[in-house]
């Protein structure tokens, strides 16, 4: 089976998230970047169906230049080609507008399965995902911490907050996974050698059928105003080990009346 | 259009929670739009919910069996149904596993702009103002939306109270989309919950990471908590690696818990932890790391041995 897989490349997530001040688009050059771990998962859930079923993985991105690196990352762990957009032109775009470039994307090719993480780490909407499969006329199955592929059929089991919820769908498919479905594959040397010579598609707005003067922040139907820091609360008290911690914590924990 | 469309979460147990907090939100934004607020409850059968929602000037009802027990597509086809007909400026949907899928689908259907992770909402002109959390809530986000939105809103930004007064609301008939009776997925199954376990109603919590080394050592962890009188927790890692059953999970895979004490042993606070303890009252971490994120948010922290310091503590707590 073939199989697509959504990854995007984001600001580390244990770093702190900066704002460029003039276009409140988080600044992507200069920090530490990384392939979202959430889609770590995703690539490895994809590799899992394509080996099981004898099929192949593409990677889809959309992203900077420099976000090529998550893509090779992807094609290090086993994937066999990437479709990866990038224009200057997408910059600010919402989350609706790249669906729709991943849509146009993922329809180049020939998967029967979508898979995503179920939201970036720094978007933080958790929508393109079920946009993809809604431009795409495909079912969406989300939260998916178990996933089998069947005879044109996926069933998942849809995490909820009190359990899970078995959910089953024809293919083809978007499924989004959540962190704990697998154990994510570290890239082997071997692959990543080999990565370097896997084919890495790039096309413009223009082949994908996308009209560019509605995407990017002209295209958004939203303006991000302003962005500031969550609010801190202010440093708590750090006991270093020096053999009074336990008696320290029972005063304080005295002191607030919580014993 | 000015009007304010609240999608009413709900399941065999009733309305959710969540319902009642978007109402009162809604209450406020349709007072600033001059609109009215419809509430949306679509369910396989809905007489036995809709009294709940007083606080609405117009209860939407909408009734298919295929909308109950929860499934994805069916319910974003019906909120869909529902923002075609209704043409409301603003849709709220609360953030939960259940509406993050709901109006992700309905607003890509409709082809409406959504603020995700909202906190505060606010009307300006004839603008929506948005809070929302990005980032993995280390930034908030200011949005405006000019026409039409859909909204996410997380659980707890606004008060519930305002939602749950109210008197009696018109009730309107909208009928189920044909589509419901052709839906590609189907629900199968459903986990009960496991054990009556409810660590979101917990007073007080014990939680454990990574760092108390395998499930050989949960014991301490246990009597900690029952030193205290709290609830166990885990992290994922913990649960993911079978130590503790899923219903003891906090985090932003797991439940979000605001307990007045949680204490959190051998975490180190990563994003999908913090994101869902950090409103607890009082925080109190051991983690051996003194550069763990943990401490970001904790009000008093260890860095002793977890190892030394539970028994020690449990020891203190029985005594005292």
């Amino acid at each position: 089976m073939h199989v697509a897989v959504c990854v995007k490349q984001v600001p580390d997530p244990s770093g702190v998230g900066r704002l460029d001040p003039a276009t409140h688009c988080l600044v992507r050059e200069g920090v530490e970047v990384v392939m979202d771990p959430g889609d770590e998962y995703g690539v490895e859930a994809a590799l899992q169906v394509a080996e099981a079923t004898g099929g192949d993985v593409t990677v889809v991105s959309m992203g900077p230049a420099k976000a090529l690196e998550a893509v090779r990352k992807a094609l290090a762990m086993g994937a066999a080609r990437a479709v990866f957009i990038s224009d200057d032109r997408l910059r600010g775009s919402d989350a609706l507008t790249t669906a729709r470039v991943l849509a146009a994307a993922i329809a180049r090719t020939e998967a029967d399965l979508v898979i995503a993480g179920t939201e970036s780490t720094d978007g933080y909407t958790g929508t393109v995902p079920v946009a993809i499969a809604e431009l795409l006329d495909r079912p969406a199955l989300t939260f998916a911490k178990h996933l089998e592929v069947g005879d044109g059929t996926v069933r998942i089991h849809r995490q909820t907050e009190v359990g899970h919820d078995v959910v089953e769908g024809p293919l083809p498919a978007v499924v989004t996974v959540t962190g704990g479905i697998n154990e994510p594959r570290y890239p082997s040397l071997k692959g990543i050698m080999a990565a370097r010579g896997k084919p890495v598609e790039q096309p413009t707005l223009e082949e994908l059928g996308i009209d560019p003067s509605t995407v990017g922040l002209a295209g958004a139907a939203q303006r991000v105003v302003a962005v500031e820091p969550a609010a801190q609360r202010a440093a708590g008290q750090v006991v270093v080990d020096d053999g009074t911690a336990a008696a320290r914590l029972v005063a304080f924990l005295d002191d607030l009346k919580v014993i | 259009m000015g009007n304010v469309l609240v999608y009413v979460e709900n399941s065999e147990t009733g309305v959710a929670p969540i319902a009642f907090e978007l109402l009162g939100a809604a209450r406020r934004l349709a007072a600033g739009l001059g609109g009215e607020v419809e509430a949306l409850v679509a369910a396989g059968a809905t007489a036995e919910l809709a009294p709940a929602l007083g606080a609405a000037d117009v209860i939407l009802r909408m009734e298919h069996p295929a909308l109950s027990p929860y499934l994805p597509e069916a319910h974003v086809a019906a909120l869909t149904e529902a923002i075609r007909s209704r043409d409301p400026q603003v849709v709220l949907v609360g953030n939960t596993s259940a509406g993050i899928d709901v109006a992700a689908g309905a607003a890509a259907a409709t082809q409406r702009p959504l603020v995700a992770y909202c906190t505060g909402l606010a009307v300006d002109g004839e603008a929506v103002v948005a809070h929302s959390q990005v980032y993995g809530g280390k930034l908030v986000a200011t949005t405006r939306t000019e026409g039409p939105g859909v909204f996410t809103v997380v659980a707890g930004a606004f008060p519930g109270a305002e939602g749950q007064s109210g008197g009696k609301a018109a009730e309107a008939t909208l009928a189920a989309p044909a589509t419901l009776g052709s839906l590609h997925t189907r629900f199968i199954a459903a986990t009960a919950p496991s054990g009556g376990i409810d660590i979101g109603r917990a007073d007080r919590l014990v939680s454990v990471g990574r760092g108390i080394g395998g499930p050989e050592n949960l014991e301490l962890a246990q009597e900690l908590a029952a030193a205290l009188g709290a609830e166990l927790g885990a992290s994922r890692p913990v649960v993911d690696s079978g130590w503790l059953p899923k219903a003891r999970q906090v985090g932003k895979s797991g439940m979000t818990v605001k307990p007045k004490l949680y204490v959190a042993v051998g975490i180190s606070g990563a994003p999908e932890h913090l994101e869902g303890m950090r409103e607890a009252e009082l925080i109190l971490a051991v983690n051996s790391d003194a550069n763990a994120p943990i401490f970001e948010v904790a009000h008093f922290g260890s860095t002793c041995d977890l190892f030394d310091l539970l028994p020690a503590l449990t020891e203190r707590l029985q005594a005292s």
